[in-house]
């Protein structure tokens, strides 16, 4: 059986003049569960508008389930499941018979009761939809998306406008989803999430892929970071030769961001250098940069080169 | 799950949505028949109009009717699913597109018959109507009417930009159709031109198949004779002709002008 679940060659999307998506590869293995993470107009809803089969891409290849997902839609629209970024219900009918009517033409389809309680809207039952919350509405958008038991799962922003405790369990839904081998497509703007739930994920800046792998993969190619205060101290007066590769140093007022990939050396040296002066490090940190720091810095990388 | 299933899932789930848009179920289950009432009764005695009898005549144009609401009904679901993005969700579910068009034909379509079928019988048993001669042109005319109108409801729903216009848009459909048909103002009254165009308008056809299926005459012709059972198809072959044109508009219209999202700001 083929292990590749998702995969996108080359794509790229115009709306006119404007090009959405700026040609990106990646894939999706069975069962795993990958993040595209992105600002608004990064492309990721353009991505999965030609996965989902609603475009044809401009350019380039895209395969779900080995298929080509419009011209060979019948063989994988009964696989997947779709929560939309921005899609209606019909809002005079109920909660319950919303989900019976879906129930209706999907094949193998999980119980009402069931797929509401896996999402949390067990009581809201008898309610019009029009009458729902924003989190009730997402958590109806992920109830029809599961019902008919779906083996590729697209999830544009889940938990966008969620309360905290609506987003924990949209998560632990998402989670029990890929434990029992579903594979999810997931985009968001908010790096928790994907530090959360996905075990690869690719950060999109207008149009393009500019860091791609696992967590520890993408965390990995930045340095440890070493922050502290000190204040009328310059740059240059740290005990660190300059022009080292693997070594960056910013300072923004007071506060210094020593960037390493030699953290336990360049510690040593920088404690006995403020030991010697008898100078207090304020607010000393070390930590692996989180996935807050990465994108601004992909973001800025990109403006910069723009 | 077969296909078939699945559009009777999509009419069954259209049918429960239209019950809940008061305005709109109101507008085409009940205008129809009261259109029809209104139609039929002044149409009890022996008169002819156009050397149709009175109550066949009015019996006629009471049924033709039921197609340019089935045009509202199909028109006005089109453009909220799609002005509301449910179509965005719908195309994302397990159905296929043609399931979704072929439901809304169908759920349409038997509003119609449902609505034709107590027009027939109240125009029959109250309003001195004839029996139909010919039921099998009868049903022909029937499914013809309904396909023209769904075509073209569906080939039009481009051009419509919201909920509101697709109702105002279906009042002129009705009112062309109507004139179209001689119901409003006898044929004869217009110009040649005026009588060549009407001919052309898609009600027309069906409510001349219609006729001859009633009373089994040919109107086409000066002194309408009798036609027999056969016969009566052929001289319905014109007007079937001219109503697959229509359906061909709609397909086209179809293929060139649908939309499945709303036009981006």
């Amino acid at each position: 059986m083929n292990t590749t679940a998702i995969e996108v060659r080359d794509l790229h999307q115009k709306y006119g003049d404007f090009e959405a998506v700026r040609g990106i590869d990646f894939e999706v293995g069975r069962g795993e569960l990958y993040a595209l993470l992105g600002t608004n107009g990064a492309g990721k809803t353009t991505t999965l508008d030609v996965l989902e089969g609603y475009h044809a891409p401009t350019r380039g290849q895209v395969r779900v389930l080995g298929h080509d997902p419009i011209s060979e839609r019948a063989e994988v629209r009964q696989r997947m499941g779709i929560v939309l970024q921005e899609a209606g219900f019909y809002k005079d009918l109920s909660v319950a018979e919303t989900v019976d009517a879906w129930r209706r033409w999907t094949p193998r389809p999980l119980g009402r009761r069931e797929v509401l309680e896996r999402v949390g809207l067990a009581h809201r039952e008898a309610v019009r939809v029009s009458q729902l919350s924003g989190g009730e509405k997402r958590r109806l958008d992920l109830a029809l998306a599961v019902l008919g038991r779906p083996e590729v799962l697209f999830l544009d922003e889940p938990t966008t406008g969620l309360d905290p405790e609506a987003r924990r369990n949209v998560w632990e839904l998402v989670r029990g989803m890929v434990a029992d081998g579903v594979t999810v497509l997931l985009t968001t703007h908010y790096l928790d999430e994907a530090e959360q739930l996905a075990q690869r994920l690719a950060i999109m800046n207008a149009g393009r892929i500019v860091t791609e792998g696992t967590l520890a993969d993408v965390l990995g190619e930045r340095g440890t970071r070493i922050t502290f205060r000190l204040p009328a101290v310059r740059p240059s007066d740290l005990p660190y030769a300059p022009g080292l590769a693997r070594r960056s140093v910013r300072l923004d007022g007071e506060a210094f961001t020593v960037e390493t990939h030699e953290p336990q050396e360049d510690l040593r040296t920088l404690l006995e250098w403020a030991h010697e002066r008898g100078w207090e490090l304020g607010g000393l940190e070390v930590r692996r940069p989180s996935l807050e720091e990465l994108f601004l810095e992909v973001a800025e990388t990109e403006r910069v080169a723009a | 799950m077969s296909w078939l299933s699945m559009v009777w899932a999509q009419a069954r789930l259209n049918q429960t949505v239209l019950m809940r848009q008061r305005g709109l179920a109101f507008s085409v289950l009940l205008l129809p028949l009261f259109l029809a009432f209104a139609n039929t009764a002044n149409a009890r005695s022996l008169d002819t109009v156009n050397g149709v009898p009175a109550a066949a005549f009015a019996a006629v144009g009471a049924i033709a009717v039921v197609f340019p609401f089935s045009y509202m009904t199909i028109a006005t679901s089109i453009v909220v699913r799609r002005e509301e993005r449910v179509y965005k969700r719908l195309r994302g579910s397990a159905l296929p597109t043609s399931a979704i068009f072929a439901g809304d034909i169908l759920h349409a379509s038997l509003l119609g018959a449902v609505q034709g079928v107590v027009i027939l019988v109240y125009a029959i048993t109250v309003a001195n109507a004839p029996m139909p001669s010919n039921v099998p042109l009868m049903l022909l005319a029937f499914v013809l009417g309904a396909a023209v109108f769904a075509a073209l409801a569906i080939g039009t729903a481009g051009f419509i930009p919201n909920y509101e216009v697709a109702q105002l848009v279906a009042l002129p459909v009705l009112f062309i159709s109507l004139v179209g048909t001689g119901m409003m103002i006898p044929l004869s009254a217009l110009p040649e031109w005026g009588q060549r165009v009407a001919e052309l308008l898609p009600l027309t056809p069906v409510v001349t198949m219609m006729r001859t299926a009633f009373l089994g005459r040919d109107f086409a012709q000066e002194a309408a004779p009798v036609v027999g059972f056969l016969e009566a198809f052929q001289v319905s072959a014109a007007g079937l002709g001219i109503g697959l044109l229509w359906i061909g508009v709609g397909l086209w219209s179809t293929r060139k002008y649908f939309r499945w999202d709303p036009r981006r700001a």
